[in-house]
């Protein structure tokens, strides 16, 4: 952040100036001297001609840096309507009698708002001195400055100031009688910090019984509980009980603070006493004490009293209980009241501690009824894999509830071990619920279990022989998990002899994970006769393609195939709705023929546009081509609309280079990291086998031109990358590349290295320059950008060699020869 | 970007917002709120609990946060108080437009608007000039205050802010609002259990960390007070002419303080407000604070240190933190993610939830007005933040090591530190 001084102002008051703005970074402190120095030029300052802003800030300088004999320059300012409250900002700090008389001094001649704060600013020093000339300011006419002398009088204390404004908590008027009761609180605090409790107590019993507003006597309240500490507590229980709700309030508040035991005790008997619609607040604040002496009253609350405080006590429970609030919050989750028994089970399953986890274990094999089957569920929102045995009993059990909890359990607890005997309880189910209880058993275990292939080889060993529901539901749990053998298994239960199996096995395939299903989704558009299958073929096809890294050549082909056996509007319009996100030119061949097909004209506009944002980074002028076409000539205002924000957008980068391929992460063995850049990996040794792929480009709103590379999602830390592109000169030229790059980079045009810097830091553009010679025609730039952590990320262009725009190059990604 | 420590893991990137049923055992829970039925209503507010609210200085920010206050129920907005007219009128509108009336007021000086006895709570989002003089006013007028960042321009102002709501009983919210978000919970919570080891250093963003002193613009001439009330909108600040930038930038004006400008404020009140929280430093600030290099490097008292740093960061968003123990660390911001070391310390059922929204802190502001329970920032936790970046401030104002005594609220045989703890206000405001 920059500093904020604007001062105009002298020449050597800026170069003081200026000199304290380094100290920022300097790593010593000034000299005694220069200190000295500076103040005596802001001294000098104050006494000369200076425009009022050069003093203003003169007077900070002395704040810091000044001493008593400051004084006599700070002091004509204080009548100063604009330089009044500069003035008071070192005289407030400066140490010493001398700005003590200034201000009292100033106290007997100024009026008004400047007034008040030099009565402001000698209560702040606690200027004993000036509580005579304060006590007759109590009377002035102006509120303002009575209120402000009132309040000094507080802050400086002493027995004439407190006698003083004790007499005039009902003498002055009432528009000052705010200020003496602060200035009376403020007194009575200092009385309780050192050791004068019952002198304390008076003032604010004073203060509760005068004429003041409602707020002061609030704080007098809470005052004269806490000066009298544990004897404070009957007038402590008396607001508790009071009507008002601002009263009732300023007793929660200071029932946190006031410490004792017997303080707590009295709070928790209090309870029973309380009226319903108030015991949760006051329970609150009994348990915000911290004393342990609490517990007891909460657990109390959590099985009897109100519905509303029964809830209170549970939430307490669980944000701060621990094992021994188990046993209470047991008994509550079994509870009738659905609100209740749900509330004491989320607490359960939070409580913290492994102890808690072994007392859920140890009580299930005695529990029955519904308290087996709560500690049930518990164990599976525990994950508790100790239980698993009694689990597996449970979900064996005649009561049906108990069954679909033991299952449920096993999902969230079974380890890879167990997970065959999860599935065996499918031969076992009594009924179609029990069946989908243990398929989503299955499911919700292989989400969570990490090892996939042998989860899915569990599941198949089990698929010959079972019945086809089973199967069925086996066949479903495979779709979640995937897996190479998987998915034969599924493709070989499109043939099998029951059609329920064959239908489960198309909507599993229909619905697979990975673009691995793609062939067989291809086959069964081609093959079937029916048309709910044949959609629901082609929408996974789509689907698939968007998934997954293949290469966009790969991915046109196969929606050309796709284009090709696709019957009808609909079908069209679903393949439509993918072939705008590849990245490649070549989809715009697909998707134009459709643009004379006035059913779908709309849907193709938009992939061309979807198109057009995909390519902008890696094949620009078709991008922009694209995008210009679609704003001249469609017939929907809104995609021409559309067309021209794609243009705008990419106008913003300026002359920036965003086509780009990139290859990597390339990383190294833990502990090589630091050779990352000096390592050479196969793109700067001229590998051919090396897989490019687009950069995207604008994937910062305000910076569309930086090329973030953890966006390519390859790695993100201790690695590196290269980033390449070509560019087309019509002419043999030099060139100023300028460019910033975050971590190291090094540079090659034309398979020369031009730069090169291991370095870390943020990449600023322009931070790095170099001149090129073009050649006319292509020329090929690649870029090494090594990361270490954080941001990693490059821009890069090409200026002339004064810094002028260049025109008439072409940049695109791909290798001109392709 | 490098950074001083190597160690990285790859990211979870998966939401589990939709499970936010399951909690594993040991995990660490969301930050919890007493929900309203469970005080007695089911669900819905009582009129005893119904808030009146009315809200000083809304422009950007202020209108971001005033917007999740009105969308909680039992929230009545009544009135706007603001120095210009233009953002009297355009609140008024958006409220008016709300309830179907024309009953939000207008006020331009908020003395009148804090003498209003129906309104109970506050939000400030003026000027950083006015946070915490504004936030006292309001105390003292009865008011629960919620006050948006940085809540105080120096240390003087940190202390009276916890004095004056301890001694008012009235409820106090910093616009901290990241210490009501599940990730830097979450992080806190590695902390607090153990599960990162032994404590030893935390790291902040503080956004930017240059100092200077504030200044005098460029005068132009003043308009009329009914369209933008200069003094009032200088208030407690020393005077200086109109200048309609300074007018317009009112979210920069004195941030950090009038002596000691800018600095690690800006995002320090954020990130080392929640450095503190894992630190379990809420009743203190650090203790010893120096400058090395182009960071700050501050050591509490139980040994722990603090690197306020603006580089080098995780791409996890803006306000990052880090905290590093002996067994592991944790790196978390504002797009919600959290990443850790070792992998298995991250939940993975933890709920994520980028963008610092603010609705959270605003509910737990809320559910306190109701209770009377401490707020998550609270004044003390508050002034005690603020304090640790006021005092790195003043060790970079003055470019060297300063000591600071939390008890006795004093810079330890430093009188220049000293004299840089307050400010005076300008008359008639005071603290």
């Amino acid at each position: 952040m920059k500093p904020t001084n604007q001062f105009p102002g002298l020449a050597f008051l800026a170069a003081a100036l200026a000199a304290l703005a380094l100290a920022a970074t300097a790593p010593a402190a000034d000299p005694p001297t220069a200190s000295a120095d500076k103040a005596r030029q802001a001294i000098a300052v104050l006494q000369s001609d200076a425009p009022p802003a050069d003093k203003a800030l003169a007077c900070k300088q002395l704040a810091v840096f000044g001493g008593p004999e400051s004084v006599p320059a700070l002091a004509p300012l204080l009548g100063d309507e604009h330089l009044s409250a500069w003035a008071r900002i070192p005289l407030e700090v400066l140490p010493g009698p001398a700005a003590d008389d200034a201000l009292r001094d100033a106290m007997g001649r100024l009026y008004g708002d400047l007034l008040v704060g030099v009565i402001n600013s000698i209560g702040i020093r606690g200027d004993s001195k000036a509580v005579d000339p304060l006590m007759g300011r109590l009377k002035d006419a102006n509120a303002d400055v009575a209120s402000a002398a009132a309040v000094a009088l507080g802050r400086i204390g002493g027995a004439p100031a407190v006698s003083a404004l004790e007499a005039s908590l009902s003498t002055a008027p009432v528009g000052v009688r705010s200020g003496v009761a602060e200035g009376l609180i403020l007194s009575a605090e200092r009385f309780s910090t050192t050791g004068r409790a019952a002198d304390a107590a008076r003032l604010y019993d004073a203060v509760r019984r005068a004429d003041v507003p409602a707020q002061r006597i609030l704080e007098a309240t809470r005052g004269a509980i806490l000066a009298r500490q544990t004897e404070g507590l009957p007038l402590l229980l008396e607001t508790l009980r009071s009507a008002d709700r601002d009263v009732f309030d300023i007793g929660l508040s200071t029932a946190r603070e006031l410490p004792g035991r017997p303080v707590t005790e009295a709070l928790a008997a209090e309870l029973g006493r309380t009226p319903p619609e108030r015991q949760g607040h006051v329970l609150l604040a009994l348990t915000d004490r911290g004393d342990d002496a609490v517990w007891p009253a909460v657990f109390g609350a959590v099985n009897k009293g109100s519905k509303s405080l029964r809830l209170v006590a549970i939430g307490l429970l669980e944000r701060q209980g621990n094992v021994s609030a188990l046993p209470v919050l047991l008994e509550a989750a079994t509870d009738s009241d659905t609100e209740v028994s749900r509330a004491a089970r989320t607490a359960v399953g939070r409580l913290p501690g492994k102890e808690v986890d072994t007392a859920l274990v140890a009580r299930l094999p005695q529990a029955s009824g519904p308290s087996r089957r709560v500690l049930v569920e518990l164990a599976g929102q525990r994950r508790l894999s100790a239980a698993v045995p009694e689990l597996f009993k449970a979900a064996n059990e005649a009561d049906p509830t108990l069954r679909s909890a033991g299952v449920n359990a096993l999902g969230e607890t079974v380890t890879a071990a167990e997970l065959g005997t999860l599935a065996d309880l499918l031969a076992k189910a009594k009924s179609e619920d029990d069946m989908a209880d243990v398929e989503a058993a299955l499911d919700s275990a292989c989400t969570r279990l990490p090892d996939k292939a042998r989860s899915a080889d569990l599941l198949l060993a089990r698929l010959p022989a079972s019945s086809a529901p089973a199967r069925c539901a086996l066949l479903r749990v495979l779709g979640t998990v995937g897996s190479p053998n998987a998915l034969g298994a599924v493709q070989s239960s499109l043939a099998h002899g029951d059609a329920t199996v064959r239908d489960a096995a198309f909507r599993v395939l229909a619905d697979w994970p990975e673009p691995a299903a793609v062939p067989a989704l291809m086959d069964v558009i081609r093959s079937t006769t029916d048309e709910t299958q044949r959609t629901l073929a082609l929408r996974g096809a789509v689907r698939l393609l968007g998934v997954g890294d293949q290469p966009p050549a790969q991915r046109l082909k196969t929606y050309g195939q796709l284009l090709a056996l696709a019957r009808g509007v609909d079908d069209r319009k679903l393949v439509l709705s993918g072939l705008g996100a590849i990245p490649d030119p070549a989809a715009s061949k697909l998707i134009e023929p459709l643009l004379a097909e006035a059913a779908v004209r709309k849907e193709a506009e938009s992939a061309l546009l979807s198109l057009a944002g995909a390519l902008a980074g890696s094949a620009p002028a078709e991008a922009k081509a694209l995008a210009a076409k679609l704003k001249a000539e469609s017939q929907d205002a809104a995609t021409r609309e559309r067309a021209a924000q794609v243009l705008q957008r990419m106008d913003k980068f300026e002359d920036y280079i965003i086509a780009w391929q990139f290859a990597g992460a390339y990383t190294l063995a833990t502990g090589e990291s630091g050779s990352l850049f000096t390592r050479e990996f196969p793109p700067e040794k001229g590998d051919n086998t090396v897989a490019w792929r687009p950069l995207t480009a604008g994937t910062q709103e305000a910076r569309p031109w930086m090329m973030d590379l953890l966006a390519t999602r390859s790695a993100e830390a201790h690695c590196t990358g290269y980033a390449r592109t070509w560019v087309y000169s019509s002419v043999a030229q030099p060139a100023r590349v300028e460019f910033g790059t975050d971590d190291g980079h090094k540079l090659w045009c034309n398979g020369e290295p031009i730069a090169q810097a291991d370095r870390g830091g943020a990449a600023v553009p322009g931070e790095f320059q170099t001149v090129v010679s073009l050649r006319q025609g292509w020329n090929a730039l690649l870029l090494k950008v090594v990361q270490d952590t954080g941001p990693w990320e490059f821009c890069l262009r090409l200026r002339t060699t004064t810094g002028a725009k260049l025109e008439g190059l072409r940049i695109q990604a791909a290798p001109p020869d392709r | 970007m490098k950074t001083a420590n190597p160690t990285r893991t790859s990211l979870n990137r998966r939401s589990f917002l939709g499970r936010l049923g399951t909690f594993a055992g040991g995990a660490v829970a969301l930050p919890q709120f007493i929900p309203a039925r469970a005080l007695g209503r089911g669900g819905a507010v009582a009129p005893n609990d119904r808030i009146v609210l009315g809200a000083i200085g809304i422009g950007g920010r202020g209108s971001h946060v005033l917007e999740a206050f009105v969308h909680e129920p039992g929230v009545q907005f009544a009135a706007i108080c603001d120095v210009k007219a233009a953002r009297r009128q355009a609140v008024k509108k958006m409220a008016d437009t709300r309830y179907g009336n024309t009953d939000c007021a207008m006020y331009r000086d908020l003395r009148e608007f804090l003498a209003r006895p129906d309104i109970d709570a506050v939000l400030i989002a003026t000027g950083p000039n006015w946070h915490a003089a504004a936030s006292i006013q309001a105390a003292r007028a009865g008011k629960d205050v919620y006050c948006e960042k940085p809540c105080t321009k120096n240390i003087a102002e940190s202390f009276a802010v916890a004095d004056v709501f301890r001694r008012t009983g009235r409820v106090f919210q910093a616009g901290t609002q990241r210490r009501s978000l599940p990730n830097f919970a979450f992080a806190a919570e590695l902390c607090h259990t153990g599960r990162l080891g032994k404590l030893h250093t935390l790291h902040a963003h503080p956004g930017g960390l240059g100092t200077g002193t504030s200044g005098w613009p460029t005068p132009e001439p003043e308009p009329d007070k009914e369209e933008a009330d200069w003094d009032l909108y200088l208030g407690p600040t020393a005077w200086r002419p109109f200048n309609r930038s300074l007018l317009n930038n009112g979210g920069g004006f004195e941030k950090g303080g009038g002596m000691v400008g800018g600095g690690c404020l800006e995002w320090g009140s954020h990130c080392v407000d929640l450095c503190q929280w894992a630190n379990q430093s809420d009743d203190t600030a650090a203790v010893e604070y120096w400058p090395e290099g182009n960071q700050l490097h501050a050591l509490y008292g139980n040994g722990v240190k603090l690197i306020m740093r603006n580089d080098g960061w995780l791409p996890l968003g803006s306000c990052p933190v880090r905290y590093e123990g002996d067994a592991g660390w944790v790196e978390t911001a504002d797009n919600g993610e959290v990443a850790a070391h070792p992998p298995e310390l991250i939940d993975p059922t933890r709920p994520k939830i980028g963008g610092y929204p603010a609705n959270f802190h605003v509910r737990d502001f809320l559910a306190c007005v109701r209770t009377r329970a401490k707020t998550r920032a609270n004044a003390d936790v508050a002034c005690w933040s603020h304090i640790t970046c006021h005092a790195a401030n003043i060790a970079l104002f003055l470019g060297r090591r300063v000591k600071f005594d939390p008890k006795k609220h004093e810079f330890i045989g430093d009188e220049e530190a000293n004299r840089l703890r307050s400010e005076a206000l300008r008359g008639p405001w005071r603290l």
